[in-house]
């Protein structure tokens, strides 16, 4: 028997679950997820579903900054471009939502192509400035195209049914965000392991010697727009369902910057990344609230003392991460395996 | 690194010991809970901590005085920021998990985003956001606010503007100046209409966005109509840079603040540059003489002395004695759910707060609580009333909209 894991072609280097006990925890995992409504409360499964959302969104914007190195100050835009064309679909075209789902990932993949032609020639932080523009332009688009987006007042959402499952029921609405989010993962793990993957990365890491090499930089570099603003706007229908009703306020800038920041949290560039990043923010967003919460009626008086912790603790997560662990948790949790895995005789 | 770590796990303790018996003594029968969601660290946060205040201010004041038929009532506060997605999930905690009978919520777009949800979970709500749109019960049934709506209000402005107006060779000019969201935009329709109905000139808008920094482009292309009026739309922290921008420019033009930009903090955030101005608000400014406001200001006095007393933490002191005044009828129904508390507000009929705010009636196809408000102008940094309450019909021509 061996005593470790040791490759002997590039078939089983590759493959996805490299252990049987990586597969018992993910199987134990995905259980987990299944069962989770029949003993969650009702708070619990809304929060799931939020989660299940962010990660679908984190996941797109993970290959774009992650895995391509493309800097997106856009990606709530892009998720507003999957809900309201969801949205219109549903309840103005008539359309099925197993049809209208996808059909607004793909508007918002087109969408996320025209933004991302200035990628040709710019890069860095001029790429973040021209994707603060896509921000905005859209964000005003919905806001004045009354016709269609129902303007400043927003739009009431025909809730989606597949079959028996309408999702305007909670617990319908948890299990197309746990398959949805399972399948952006998979999806994300084989972008990344592909032909495409790789040429995203070699764009990420030297765009020149991509370019040397025969790597088409522009089309590799849209095609990333794409399947990220993809995936934005399947998460963007999904919250859609969620929310019932949508204005441009639930997809300003500062959303943008926070799926960013979970990214940054959990690892750009790595395939966890996202799944920690999310868990991570939700899990301290909740802590901080109970905190918050519990200190303001413990001592009313004083309650502008604690409003600003939760930007405080934020702002500080943060800076910390970037300076303390840049590739964030999910580098974190590869030191802590390999760690564990000579414990406790290490060399 | 190690110290370091040793570090955050002590603090960690520390936290949890700390908090734990907080939390455990905050629950207890009897106590009935009440939710706030509100921005407290966001661009209205200004505003939101006043209202915050008095609302905290008048619980304290009811439960030491008898509570709500001798049970007490809490306030969970929560700060969403002024953004939606927290504003949501705040909602979804105090409804879901926290379960109160009801509760306040600031922010328009947090409202609107939740009003199907709203009606669906029935849950009663108190609006921060006076817009028509919450106003009939067909549409949402678990709505209600303690004021006209902002609607309302412009359209009290345009009337009393009509009313003292002396000059009979030509109508009075008015622009209107606002933020481009769905509070900025809210009167347009309803006023521009009532304003050719009374004949009142309307001239070009003025889009000024938050946070304002400089109003001088939008209000020099205001000057080329040149007119009598301009009605503002704002918040007091925004609103206060159009009016220092104004008086820079030596423009001739009287501004008109609604209940949002009209606050004794535009007073002192304008340096002296709203004096003279008018503005139209239900509430009683603090201090006012009347009946109610003894125990506002005494409250006020010797819970938080040295600080400014404000409408806004008069208008919270509203918000709190109407809701215990439902929670009091349905508890004494025996009915202290959400639809009992909704059957509660909607016997309302000319409900008094001693004078902080108009009479307030809401029925089960009409949650318009109050068609009244007065117009009050600041002169040495104080706001005097110019003119005496001014009512219109409570008829259904714009209701809703």
């Amino acid at each position: 028997m061996p005593a470790g894991l040791f490759h002997e072609n590039y078939h089983t280097d590759e493959r996805i679950f490299q252990t049987w006990f990586a597969k018992v925890w993910l199987i134990a995992f995905l259980l987990g997820g299944v069962l989770f409504p029949v003993f969650g409360s009702k708070y619990a499964i809304s929060i799931m579903i939020e989660v299940g959302i962010a990660i679908i969104a984190c996941h797109g914007l993970n290959i774009l900054t992650g895995f391509t190195g493309q800097i997106s100050l856009g990606h709530a835009a892009f998720m507003g471009v999957g809900a309201y064309a969801c949205s219109i679909l549903i309840g103005q075209a008539g359309l099925p939502f197993i049809v209208a789902l996808p059909m607004a990932g793909a508007v918002a993949a087109l969408v996320g192509m025209i933004f991302g032609i200035p990628s040709l020639r710019l890069r860095g932080l001029y790429l973040a400035m021209a994707t603060i523009a896509a921000q905005f332009i859209i964000e005003f688009t919905i806001r004045r195209w009354d016709s269609l987006t129902g303007g400043v007042e927003g739009m009431l959402v025909d809730p989606g049914s597949i079959g028996p499952f309408h999702f305007d029921n909670h617990y319908h609405l948890y299990y197309l965000t746990f398959i949805l989010a399972i399948a952006a993962t998979m999806a994300t793990k084989n972008i990344v392991r592909s032909r495409s993957g790789r040429a995203f990365v070699a764009i990420r890491d030297r765009y020149l010697a991509a370019e040397v090499i025969g790597v088409n930089v522009f089309r590799y570099r849209l095609m990333s727009f794409a399947v990220s603003s993809f995936f934005a706007g399947i998460a963007g229908a999904l919250l859609a369902q969620y929310l019932q009703v949508i204005t441009h306020e639930s997809f300003t800038i500062h959303q943008s910057i926070d799926y960013l920041a979970m990214c940054i949290i959990g690892g750009l560039g790595h395939l966890l990344g996202g799944i920690y990043g999310v868990g991570f923010w939700f899990i301290l967003e909740r802590i901080l609230e109970v905190v918050t919460t519990t200190l303001n009626s413990t001592y009313p008086d004083h309650m502008t003392w604690f409003v600003s912790i939760r930007e405080i603790v934020f702002g500080f997560v943060i800076v910390s991460f970037l300076i303390f662990e840049p590739d964030g948790l999910a580098a974190r949790w590869r030191t802590i395996r390999a760690y564990w895995k000579l414990w406790p005789f290490s060399y | 690194m190690k110290k370091w770590k040793i570090g955050v796990v002590v603090a960690a303790v520390v936290l949890a010991f700390g908090l734990g018996p907080a939390a455990t003594h905050a629950v207890a029968a009897d106590v009935i809970k009440w939710g706030v969601l509100i921005d407290l660290s966001g661009p209205t946060s200004d505003w939101g901590k006043n209202q915050v205040k008095g609302q905290l201010d008048a619980t304290r004041w009811l439960n030491e005085h008898g509570g709500i038929n001798g049970k007490k009532l809490k306030l969970l506060v929560i700060d969403d920021g002024y953004k939606v997605p927290r504003g949501v999930a705040g909602y979804n905690r105090l409804v879901d998990s926290e379960n109160v009978v009801g509760l306040y919520i600031q922010s328009t777009g947090t409202t609107m985003t939740l009003r199907k949800k709203i009606v669906s979970d029935g849950v009663v709500t108190i609006a921060a956001s006076f817009t028509s749109k919450f106003q009939n019960p067909a549409k949402t049934p678990f709505s209600f606010f303690v004021s006209p709506s902002y609607a309302t209000m412009g359209r009290i402005a345009l009337r009393w503007i009509k009313d003292t107006w002396d000059d009979s060779s030509r109508n009075p000019k008015i622009c209107f100046l606002y933020p481009d969201n769905k509070y900025g935009r809210d009167i347009l329709k309803v006023c521009k209409d009532y304003a050719k109905k009374i004949g009142v000139d309307v001239g070009p808008d003025q889009v000024i966005n938050w946070p304002t920094k400089d109003a001088t482009v939008q209000l020099m292309n205001m000057k080329r109509y040149n007119p009598d009026w301009a009605y503002i739309t704002s918040t007091a922290m925004n609103g206060a840079v159009i009016l220092k921008n104004a008086r820079s420019l030596g423009i001739k033009t009287k501004f008109i603040s609604n209940i949002r930009n009209f606050e004794e903090t535009l007073i002192t955030l304008s340096g002296g540059a709203s004096e003279g101005t008018y503005g139209v608000h239900p509430i009683a400014p603090y201090g006012a003489p009347v009946p109610g406001m003894k125990k506002v200001v005494q409250s006020h006095e010797s819970w938080h002395p040295g600080e400014m007393g404000t409408n806004v933490y008069v208008e919270g002191w509203v918000n709190i004695l109407c809701a215990s005044q439902a929670l009091r009828l349905a508890d004494k129904a025996g009915d202290l759910t959400p639809v009992g508390i909704r059957k509660a507000f909607e016997q309302f009929k000319d409900f008094k707060t001693g004078g902080l705010a108009p009479p307030l009636t809401f029925t089960s196809t009409d949650h318009r609580a109050s068609m009244a408000a007065k117009i009050y102008t600041i002169k040495d940094n104080r706001m005097i009333a110019v003119s005496d309450w001014i009512e219109l019909p409570k008829t259904m021509e714009y209701f809703g909209k």
